[in-house]
């Protein structure tokens, strides 16, 4: 059965030519209805456009890599005879891409559509570079954005999304339904839509009624991730623990209800330095108390929780966690017979290599604004504490009342670190996620969560890209130590409103492997593949939907995952290494006089709150 | 005779009751927390518990014990220096220029330049202009031409970054003293000019000088306020654009600085001492002006 | 009263005719050339907005790529927009009461500030009330003090007074505004002349006469420009933690909270973000294409 492109709702019947409908006859008994999707007609265009679409990638990334990025206009790069068959291949792709445009336009279903012409055009800029072969470097970027365009539709033809409200088995008497309603009738119930709100009783997201404890939550979330809690708060949570929740979406921080007098039970998706900066203010309560934090503390990688402790406490349980990984162009790294680096020395003859063939190597660096630094934490900002933990150095000392960054240690894994950028001029600012689909940085090292972004967003590289672990530091004996310092968030209880044992109840489920596995599946179903959540919860992760040797590779990187402890004052620590690694960057100063100034100053500040609330 | 008395009277007591719905509001929402404000800036308070009596403490601190309140202040004395009398400047010259085309070009015109205002939050443009990036706007512009072998980093250079911002400041600014510019060069008596040309005036400039100018005087004052409230109370520019803490602290404002000691660090007492400076500061600014401005048509 | 009204109509209408003077106009190749110029600077001005209208038809791959293109989308695509209603449609409150809480808080705030704001400032401007001076200075340095450390206290007194999860507190605190009061005083203080207010005073005219019927009129490009920019900062305001309740949230949260959906949202926050600003565009066109038939002030010799 076709479903035709539109944005109302429609009817669609099995029925002949004639508008006759068929019959199905039912013996009585159970039956059961499948269905599965088919491109039909169009799944041939789509192959013959996918093979077209990889040989125009192909031949993209052979030519950056003579001329880079952005080719000098008046040079002779003598494109056709440095590349083999770059001649042949183009015309072959103009060829088809003539012929599939000329055929889409017969075809009924596709003619008119701005695809065509899409393809009209791209077979325009080949015409260009075949007919002046010594200025073919001109039509590059418009190359570019053509072939972007052409895999953007590629992307669009496989992803149709349907929605289906009702299927209807009727006796071949019964009329069909109207469809829509009329337009009188949507305006009266939309009115008395209207008037209801002012009167009704909306305990909107969540659950209340009956004589069950009930717990309040605040969250600061995008509407669609709050109503899926809300109803697996009535699904599942509320009917089995039978205590209510209240749950309010307020974009403000909990310190303003602790003003008020009004604050929430639970806080979820708090920002990692949030829960020590609350707990050394007694406004968190502390999660060992609970006898079965043992067995939850289970449920997350060794040192998730390291984050949220202070004083010998937990007052958060990890709720999201994230990590680095690296990303790497297959194709390319092929055609330049590199292998995949898994030492740091690798990596560096990598990013020689590819640097000779005009590409360049991306390393993470997330720029600061107030939020972040609060919001990421240190280990999410940059390679520099992964670098360190791979060194089995700390960031902060035993008692955790001091940064390491005037050791001198640190020093050598600083210079280590801004030698990327001094030396081997590895970009400070870049799209990474764009640069890796063009293919000028086909190897690259950002958190994990880029993989969806990739998968989604970057449709026309598919199957010529992969994950690694990210390079380790070559031990002694061989051994690599490849730890990744990571990022994310926790939930916790704040403490003095009375219902901490209900809210522990919330907290466990909450984190329990189920329970993320649906909420992420939820999100999933209606924003997508990049609505994912990068759950903290073990389990849950690999049950969501992975290329297995890609789960693989996540999974033992976890492995890996040694995060950075929070102290008061540890936002200083972040700004120190930042502005550190800006003074030496910018040809400033030296890599000792900048650690040495930065590290008093967060070393002042980490002083400060530590005297401030010893008490 | 006593008539005049009887209405005097009678308009004293309407005067109050026109007086009065503003003022309630007024003292309510704005003096009230104003004076909490000052009076929260001699304590130690995090907002969660503790809020402890400390005298002078704060203010002392400031001075004394931190570097980079100091800086701070530098950075938004000179921010303002420039962008508030350029933005005073600008404001009513393109509000001049575009008087005196017809109304329906006029409209249009105004509404180019006060656009900005209306969009909000509409710093991307801005940041991927002058991004480190080798693609961003500018860097790719001049990388083109040859100008540059490398990507400048406009923003996280202790050099240019204020400089950068001042000038979308600028770009940004045409507000509300836009507008008010335009509408009282309309209220512009016309007789004025009537009895200038009469009196020998030769040229748009003197006709501008002694006539257009004395006659704005009120309009002029509230432009140069609200300029100086928007130009020492940058704050969501610098940060948006160049994080914070900016580079060397380069381009931190009092108000960036202020809101992180309040938000990140907890400290609300010494923010609202912060505060307090600033608005000695900004009154000064506002004494400076109403000078100046006296001596307008002189 | 019949000659007051007669006189005073006769005085009101001498300033609509406007006079005849020969000012130092410039050419009109002059003029040409300066539109020009100011419509080049303006295209400068007017990128961010014209950057929201191409991003919001931008479909998501184009959405991601850097740098992003300003005036060209190659795909472009309506379903930012199409998708709209049914991010919407599952709302549990249905979105016209989105809309008519942000139409209801935005208007009321707008007509009712105005009103007061410019009561506050003839009475700073023309009465010779002793504590004007005072009173003036104090609504003047007001102005001067950051809002920022001023939201914990003003959170306490909303919360003593009961105004916290009530429409009262998107209304009565912007009352407090003292931009408005400035703008209307300075205004009145330049274009009404205190011999007009003393004629009618003579004539028997209350205050309150004097000021709805002559002066009002009078300073209308001050209060539409004044209601352009309440309505505009009251439209996209965001109360932060004082509103709970999900009936009682206006449309830019509703909007926003959309837009936090993550990436997969952005293609339809920039739409959102464009239908947001088509209120205060609307609301600007009207108030300053009025403003522009400005009444010179009276011919009253002095």
């Amino acid at each position: 059965m076709p479903f035709v492109y539109g944005n109302g709702w429609q009817y669609s019947e099995f029925s002949s030519k004639e508008k006759e409908p068929y019959m199905f006859y039912l013996k009585k008994g159970e039956h059961i209805i499948t269905m599965s999707v088919t491109l039909s007609t169009t799944a041939e265009y789509y192959r013959r456009l996918e093979k077209v679409v990889n040989s125009l990638g192909d031949i993209y990334i052979n030519i950056s890599m003579i001329t880079g990025e952005s080719p000098d206009k008046n040079r002779d790069y003598d494109l056709f005879r440095q590349i083999p068959d770059l001649n042949e291949n183009l015309q072959a792709d103009y060829d088809s891409l003539v012929s599939l445009a000329d055929e889409m336009n017969k075809s009924t279903q596709m003619s008119g559509s701005s695809m065509i012409a899409a393809l009209k055009s791209m077979a325009r800029v080949l015409k260009s570079m075949i007919d002046n072969p010594y200025t073919a470097q001109r039509y590059l970027s418009d190359y570019y954005s053509n072939y972007t365009g052409v895999g953007g539709w590629l992307y669009d033809m496989k992803s149709m999304p349907l929605s289906l409200d009702r299927i209807i088995l009727s006796a071949p008497e019964k009329e069909a339904e109207a469809v829509e309603k009329g337009f009188f009738n949507k305006l009266f119930f939309g009115i008395s839509r209207f008037i209801a709100s002012f009167s009704a009783d909306y305990n909107t997201l969540g659950t209340a009624g009956g004589d069950r404890p009930t717990i309040k939550i605040w969250v600061n979330w995008g509407r669609d991730q709050a109503e899926i809690l809300g109803n697996m708060i009535a699904e599942d949570f509320t009917p089995e623990k039978n205590i209510n929740v209240k749950l309010e979406i307020v974009n403000a921080g909990i310190i303003k209800g602790i003003l008020a007098g009004n604050p929430p039970d639970l806080s979820l998706h708090m920002a990692r330095s949030e829960p020590v900066n609350l707990a050394m203010r007694d406004a968190l309560y502390d999660l060992t108390k609970f006898k079965d934090y043992e067995n939850v503390s289970e449920r997350f990688s060794k040192t998730a929780s390291v984050p949220y402790e202070y004083n010998g406490g937990v007052y958060a349980l990890p709720d999201t966690q994230a990590f680095y990984v690296m990303y790497y162009r297959s194709d390319i790294l092929n055609k330049l017979n590199i292998k995949v680096p898994t030492t740091w020395q690798e990596f560096i003859e990598a990013t020689v290599t590819l640097q000779r063939n005009n590409m360049q190597v991306w390393i993470p660096y997330l720029k600061i604004t107030t939020a972040t630094t609060v919001n990421t934490g240190v280990g999410g900002l940059s390679l520099f504490p992964t670098l360190m933990h791979q060194n089995g150095l700390s960031m902060y000392n035993n008692e955790g009342t001091a940064c390491t960054l005037s050791n001198t240690e640190t020093l050598e894994v600083f210079e280590f670190w801004t030698d990327f950028y001094t030396k081997y001029k590895l970009p400070k600012e870049a799209s990474f996620y764009n640069r890796f689909r063009i293919g000028t940085m086909p190897l690259g090292i950002e958190s994990y969560t880029l993989y969806q972004t990739l998968v989604n967003a970057a449709p026309e590289i598919s199957e010529n890209w992969s994950i690694a672990e990210i390079p380790g530091v070559e031990g002694e004996n061989g051994k690599i130590n490849n730890a990744i310092a990571g990022s994310g968030t926790g939930c916790g209880i704040i403490s003095g409103t009375g219902n901490e044992k209900y809210a522990w109840e919330f907290l466990k489920w909450w984190t329990d492997a189920d329970t993320q596995l649906k909420y992420s599946d939820s999100v999933e179903t209606i924003l997508g593949t990049l609505g994912r959540v990068a759950s903290a919860n073990i389990e849950a992760v690999s049950n969501m939907s992975w290329k297995k040797q890609d789960l693989n590779v996540i999974l033992s990187a976890w492995e890996n995952v040694e995060e950075v402890a929070e102290v008061p004052g540890s936002y200083y620590l972040t700004r120190a290494v930042d502005q550190a690694y800006w003074a030496v960057v910018n040809g400033n100063s030296s890599t000792k006089e900048a650690l040495l100034t930065w590290s008093k100053v967060a070393d002042n500040e980490i002083t400060r709150k530590i005297n401030d609330y010893s008490n | 005779m006593s008539t005049k008395r009887k209405s005097c009277f009678r308009s004293e007591a309407s005067f109050y009751v026109m007086l009065a719905p503003f003022t309630v509001m007024f003292l309510l929402f704005l003096v009230l927390p104003i004076i909490s404000s000052i009076a929260l800036s001699f304590t130690s308070y995090d907002m969660i518990h503790k809020m402890e009596f400390v005298g002078i403490d704060n203010y002392f601190r400031m001075f004394v014990d931190d570097e980079v309140f100091l800086t701070t202040v530098k950075n938004t004395v000179l921010f303002s220096f420039f962008t508030g009398p350029v933005g005073f400047l600008l404001s009513f010259v393109l509000a001049w220029f575009i008087n005196e085309f017809k109304p329906a070009i006029r409209t249009f015109l105004s509404f180019l330049f006060y656009a900005p205002a209306l969009v909000g939050n509409a710093y991307y443009i801005w940041q991927v202009a002058f991004s480190n990036d080798s693609y961003g706007y500018i860097n790719s512009v001049l990388l083109s031409m040859n100008l540059i072998t490398e990507p400048v980093a406009w923003l996280k250079n202790e050099v240019y970054v204020l400089p950068v911002i001042m000038i979308v400041q600028l770009w940004q600014s045409m507000g509300i003293s836009f507008l008010s510019n335009i509408s009282g060069l309309q209220n512009v008596n016309n007789e004025l000019y009537e009895a200038g040309a009469i009196d020998g005036i030769r040229s748009r400039w003197q006709e501008l000088w002694y006539i257009t100018l004395p006659a704005m005087k009120h309009m002029l004052l509230f432009s140069a306020v609200m300029q100086i409230q928007s130009s020492f109370t940058v704050g969501s520019i610098a940060v948006e654009l160049a994080g914070y803490p900016s580079v060397g602290n380069a381009a931190d404002t009092m108000v960036a600085y202020m809101s992180d000691v309040g938000t990140v660090r907890y400290e609300l007492g010494y923010a609202c001492a912060i505060a307090v400076c600033l608005f000695a500061i900004m009154a000064f600014a506002r004494w400076l002006i109403g000078k100046v401005l006296n001596g307008v048509g002189k | 009263m019949k000659i007051k009204n007669e006189k005073l109509r006769a005085v009101l209408s001498m300033q609509k005719s406007g006079s005849t003077v020969r000012r130092y106009t410039r050419s009109k190749v002059g003029n040409f050339f300066y539109c020009l110029i100011l419509i080049a600077g303006g295209l400068f001005s007017v990128l961010p907005l014209i950057y929201c209208v191409t991003t919001s038809f931008k479909p998501i791959d184009e959405l991601l790529k850097f740098p992003p293109s300003l005036f060209w989308v190659q795909r472009p695509t309506l379903q930012n927009y199409l998708s709209l209603p049914n991010l919407l449609s599952n709302l549990k409150i249905p979105l016209s009461r989105y809309i008519f809480n942000s139409l209801f808080v935005s208007i009321v705030t707008t007509v009712v500030y105005v009103i007061i704001a410019s009561m506050a400032a003839f009475v700073l401007a023309k009465s010779k009330l002793k504590i004007r001076k005072a009173y003036f200075n104090i609504v003047q340095y007001a102005l001067l003090f950051t809002a920022y450390t001023l939201a914990v206290p003003q959170y306490l007194i909303f919360s003593k007074l009961g105004m916290i999860d009530t429409y009262s507190v998107y209304i009565l605190p912007h009352l407090a505004a003292t931009m408005g009061v400035f703008l209307m005083k300075q205004y009145m203080e330049g274009s009404v002349p205190d011999s007009l207010i003393e004629a009618a005073g003579i004539d028997g005219a209350g205050n309150f006469r004097i000021f709805f019927q002559i002066v009002f009129p009078i300073v209308k490009p001050a209060w539409l420009t004044l209601t352009l920019f309440t309505f505009r900062d009251n439209w996209a305001a965001v109360p932060q933690g004082t509103i709970f309740s999900e009936e009682l949230k206006t449309l830019p949260q509703i909007m926003s909270q959309i837009t936090a959906g993550g990436i997969a949202r952005s293609g339809s926050a920039m739409a959102v973000t464009v239908i947001m600003m088509i209120p205060p565009i609307l609301v600007y066109f009207i108030s300053q294409s009025n403003v522009v038939e400005a009444m010179s002030s009276a011919g009253i010799k002095e």
